[in-house]
C-alpha cells in the first residue's frame, strides 16, 4: 500500500477509535446514577445524547406499575349543552386489547402516557403547575386524546369535556383494603376549541 | 547485565508490535459480525415494515396532520432540548406533512423497511432506513416505548455497519458479477493504479467503520439489559418475588386474561422466573462473554422476550429487544443456520476438496435435467459429474458401472464398493438442504431402500425414453472439450488425486 491510503485508513481508524470511545463513555454516564464524573460534564453528555440518542432503559422498574387506571370522559353537546353520561374509555382501550396479539401503539400507550404526562405537569386538582412549561401540551394532548374517543359516539358538537381518573391500587403483601379503594380525580372542564 | 535487560526490552516491544499489527489487521482487514448485522438488519426492517402494516388503520390517529399530539405540540416539545437546527428539522419532518404528503411519507416508510430487508444498495437503504424510523418515532413521542427507542438507536447504528454484505440482494448481485466476470474474462484494460489502491483503501475504511459500529452495538445491547436489571434490583417488588404478580393484573397489558389468572395462581414459579429475569439482566455483560455461559443466558433471554410477547401483548417491543441479541452469536452458529435455510451447497464454498461427488450418464437428456432440478431446488453440496468428463480408470471405475447407475465418489478414500444408483441418490440428498434431507435418510433405511433400488433400476433401465433437456455432452466417448478459459488458467496447478475429479470441467457444467 501506499502512504497515502495507508495515511487515509490509520486517520479512519484513529477517528473511528476515538468516536466509539466517546460513544461508549456518553453511554455509560448517560445510563449510571448521577455521580461525580456525569455531573461534571452534563453539557457535553447531554450534548451527545440528546435527542438522537436518548434512552431510557426502566422497564417495569424499580417497582412495575402497580395500579389500574380508568379514564371516564363526559362531555357537553350541542346549542342546548345537554351533559352526555360518563363514558369509559379505558373500557374501549380493553376492548382493543383482550384477545389482540398484536394492539396498536394508540391503544397499549396513548391513554397511559397521556396520562402519566398529565399527573407530572398538574396538581392533584388538575391545575397546572407553574413550575412545567410543558404543562398545556400535556392537557391539549390528553384533550385530543379524549375527543378522539367522544366524537364517533357523539352527533352533535362538542363544547367542553371534562375527564376523570380512577386510579385503583392493586391489592397485595402491605397493602390495606382501604388503600386498594378506587380514588377518583375528576378534572376540571375544559373548553373545546374549534380545530 | 544491561545488555540482557534491553535484549528483553527490545524483544517485549517487538511482541508488542506484533500484537498491535494482528490487531489493526483484524480491524481494517476483517468485518466481524458481518452475518450478526445481517441478521439486524433483517429483523430490524422486517419488524419496522409488520409494525407499520399493522398500525396502517391507526395511523392518520396516531401521526397524521390531525393527530392528538398535534405538530405544534411537537414543535413546542422539541423545542424543549437545545439541538442543532438540521436534527430538530428531521425530528420534526413529519409534523410539517399535510394529509397527502403524510400518506407518501407512510408509504415511503413502508418502502425503506422492505428495501433495507432484502438489503437493496445497503448503503443507501440503511440511511433512508434511519431517516423514517427517526423521523416517524418523533412525530408523537409520547406513544413510544422501549422497543421504538431501541430501533431509533439500531437505525443509526447499522448505517455505519456492511449489515448487506450476506443475506441480500446486495451479495446476490456481488456473486452475480464475479461469475460472469470469471465467464467472460476480466476486461484486459488495466485499472489504473491508483484506482486499485483507492478501491483496496475504501474496502478498508468500510471494515472499520462497520467494526467501529458493532462494537457501539454490542456494548448498546449490554448497558440495556444492565440498566434494566440493575433498576429492578432496586425495586421492593422484584425484590420480594411479587412484581410479575401485579404486572400479569394491570389492565393495559392483558390481551389474554385467562392465562393471566392461571399464572397468577403460580406464585412461587412467577417468583423464581422474576429472579431469574433479574440476574441474567444483570449478568449479561459478562456471561455474554463468557462461552459456557453465553448460549443459556441467550436462551432464558429469549424465553423472557418471547414471553413478553405474548403475555402483555407487546410483540414488537419484546422481538425488537431479542433481536438486538443475534449480534452476539458467532459466525459459526449462522453459518449452521445458513446451512440449515439455504441448503449446503449455498453455505459451503464448493472448491472445497473434501465434497464428493455425483458421477451420472450426461448423454441421457432426463439424467441431465434431473440434476439441473436437484442443484435447483436441493442445493446439495455435491459436484455433479457426467462420465464423460471422467477419468474413470484413475477413479476406479469401469464403463459398465458408469452407464448402470449413478456413481458416488467419496473424498479421501477408495474404499469399495462405490455406493451407487439410490444408495448414491439418497447420500446426495442427506446432503441437501431441508426438507429433502430426511428423505435421503430414509432412502437409505431398509426396507425403504429396497423399494427405492427397485425404482431406481427401472428408472435407470428406461432412461433414454423419458424427456429431458439437451444432453450435456453430446459426443459419446471422447474427451473433446478445450478447458475452458480464466478460472482454469488462474488457478494454481492442484495434484490430480484420485479422489479429486477434474475441477476445470466441472466448472463448464456449472456454469451453463
Amino acid at each position: 500500500m501506499r502512504p497515502w491510503s495507508r495515511a487515509l485508513v490509520g486517520g479512519t481508524v484513529l477517528l473511528t477509535a476515538v468516536l466509539v470511545a466517546i460513544q461508549l463513555t456518553a453511554t455509560f454516564l448517560y445510563n449510571a446514577p448521577s455521580n461525580v464524573v456525569s455531573q461534571r460534564y452534563e453539557t457535553q453528555i447531554s450534548w451527545w445524547m440528546n435527542p438522537l440518542l436518548n434512552q431510557n432503559w426502566q422497564l417495569f422498574a424499580p417497582n412495575p406499575i402497580s395500579e389500574n387506571l380508568e379514564v371516564d370522559a363526559r362531555a357537553s353537546v350541542g346549542p342546548s349543552a345537554t351533559v352526555t353520561s360518563w363514558v369509559n374509555l379505558s373500557a374501549i382501550d380493553d376492548a382493543g386489547t383482550v384477545g389482540n396479539p398484536v394492539p396498536s401503539h394508540l391503544t397499549m400507550n396513548g391513554m397511559r402516557n397521556a396520562w402519566r404526562e398529565f399527573a407530572g405537569t398538574h396538581t392533584a386538582t388538575g391545575l397546572p403547575l407553574a413550575s412545567s412549561p410543558m404543562a398545556a401540551t400535556a392537557q391539549g394532548y390528553l384533550e385530543n386524546l379524549v375527543l378522539g374517543y367522544l366524537r364517533p359516539r357523539e352527533s352533535g358538537a362538542i363544547d367542553s369535556v371534562q375527564v376523570r381518573f380512577i386510579v385503583t391500587l392493586l391489592p397485595g403483601s402491605g397493602r390495606t383494603a382501604a388503600q386498594s379503594a378506587p380514588q377518583t380525580q375528576t378534572l376540571p372542564w375544559w373548553l373545546v376549541t374549534a380545530s | 547485565m544491561s545488555a540482557i535487560t534491553s535484549a528483553r526490552a527490545s524483544t517485549a516491544a517487538t511482541r508488542l508490535g506484533n500484537w498491535w499489527s494482528r490487531r489493526y489487521a483484524l480491524v481494517t482487514d476483517s468485518a466481524v459480525a458481518a452475518r450478526g448485522t445481517a441478521a439486524l438488519r433483517i429483523g430490524y426492517g422486517a419488524l419496522w415494515t409488520l409494525f407499520l402494516l399493522f398500525e396502517f388503520d391507526e395511523r392518520l390517529a396516531a401521526w397524521g396532520p390531525n393527530a392528538a399530539w398535534t405538530p405544534t405540540m411537537e414543535r413546542t416539545f422539541e423545542a424543549q432540548t437545545p439541538m442543532l437546527g438540521w436534527v430538530r428539522d428531521w425530528l420534526t419532518s413529519v409534523a410539517g406533512l399535510g394529509s397527502g404528503g403524510f400518506e407518501a411519507f407512510y408509504a415511503l416508510a413502508i418502502l425503506a423497511g422492505v428495501l433495507f430487508t432484502l438489503g437493496w444498495r445497503t448503503p443507501i437503504s440503511s440511511l433512508l432506513f434511519c431517516f423514517v424510523v427517526i423521523a416517524l418515532e418523533n412525530r408523537s413521542p409520547l406513544l413510544t416505548d422501549g422497543g421504538d427507542n431501541v430501533l431509533t438507536l439500531m437505525s443509526i447504528f447499522l448505517c455505519f455497519t456492511r449489515c448487506g454484505r450476506h443475506w441480500s440482494l446486495d451479495a446476490r448481485r456481488r456473486q452475480r458479477r464475479a461469475q460472469h466476470d470469471e465467464a467472460v474474462e476480466a476486461p484486459a484494460g488495466p485499472s489504473a493504479d491508483w484506482r486499485l489502491e483507492l478501491d483496496a483503501a475504501r474496502e478498508q475504511i468500510a471494515n472499520v467503520l462497520h467494526n467501529g459500529a458493532v462494537l457501539v452495538i454490542a456494548f448498546q445491547v449490554c448497558v440495556i439489559y444492565a440498566t434494566a436489571g440493575l433498576y429492578k434490583v432496586q425495586g421492593s417488588m422484584w425484590q420480594d418475588g411479587t412484581a410479575m404478580t401485579y404486572v400479569l393484573r394491570l389492565r393495559w397489558f392483558q390481551p389474554w386474561p385467562g392465562l393471566d389468572s392461571w399464572l397468577l395462581g403460580h406464585g412461587v414459579l412467577l417468583a423464581i422466573a422474576g429472579f431469574v429475569t433479574v440476574f441474567v439482566q444483570i449478568g449479561f455483560p459478562f456471561t455474554v462473554f463468557t462461552p459456557k455461559l453465553k448460549y443459556p443466558s441467550l436462551v432464558v433471554l429469549a424465553g423472557m422476550h418471547l414471553s413478553i410477547a405474548v403475555l402483555l401483548g407487546l410483540p414488537f417491543f419484546s422481538l425488537i429487544m431479542l433481536v438486538g441479541d443475534a449480534v452476539f452469536l458467532s459466525d459459526r452458529v449462522w453459518r449452521a443456520v445458513e446451512r440449515r435455510v439455504a441448503g449446503p451447497a449455498y453455505a459451503e464454498n464448493m472448491n472445497t476438496i473434501a465434497t464428493p461427488t455425483l458421477v451420472f450418464d450426461g448423454d441421457c437428456a432426463f439424467c441431465t435435467s434431473s440434476v439441473q432440478w436437484i442443484k435447483r431446488w436441493c442445493r446439495p453440496a455435491v459436484r455433479f459429474v457426467p462420465w464423460q468428463q471422467l477419468d474413470l480408470a484413475a477413479h476406479g471405475l469401469t464403463q459398465e458401472q458408469v452407464t448402470s447407475a449413478v456413481q458416488w465418489l467419496r473424498p479421501r478414500t477408495s474404499a469399495k464398493p462405490v455406493p451407487s444408483g439410490a444408495a448414491a441418490i439418497g447420500r446426495m440428498l442427506l446432503r441437501a438442504r431441508w426438507p429433502f434431507r430426511p428423505a435421503g435418510a430414509l432412502m437409505l433405511v431398509p426396507p425403504i431402500s429396497w423399494l427405492a433400488a427397485g425404482v431406481y433400476r427401472l428408472i435407470a433401465n428406461n432412461r433414454y425414453r423419458l424427456p429431458g433437456g439437451t444432453p450435456a455432452c453430446a459426443v459419446p466417448h471422447a474427451r473433446l472439450t478445450p478447458a475452458p478459459t480464466s478460472k482454469a488458467a488462474a488457478e494454481p496447478e492442484r495434484p490430480e488425486s484420485l479422489e479429486e475429479p477434474n475441477v476445470a470441467l466441472d466448472d463448464l457444467l456449472e456454469r451453463d
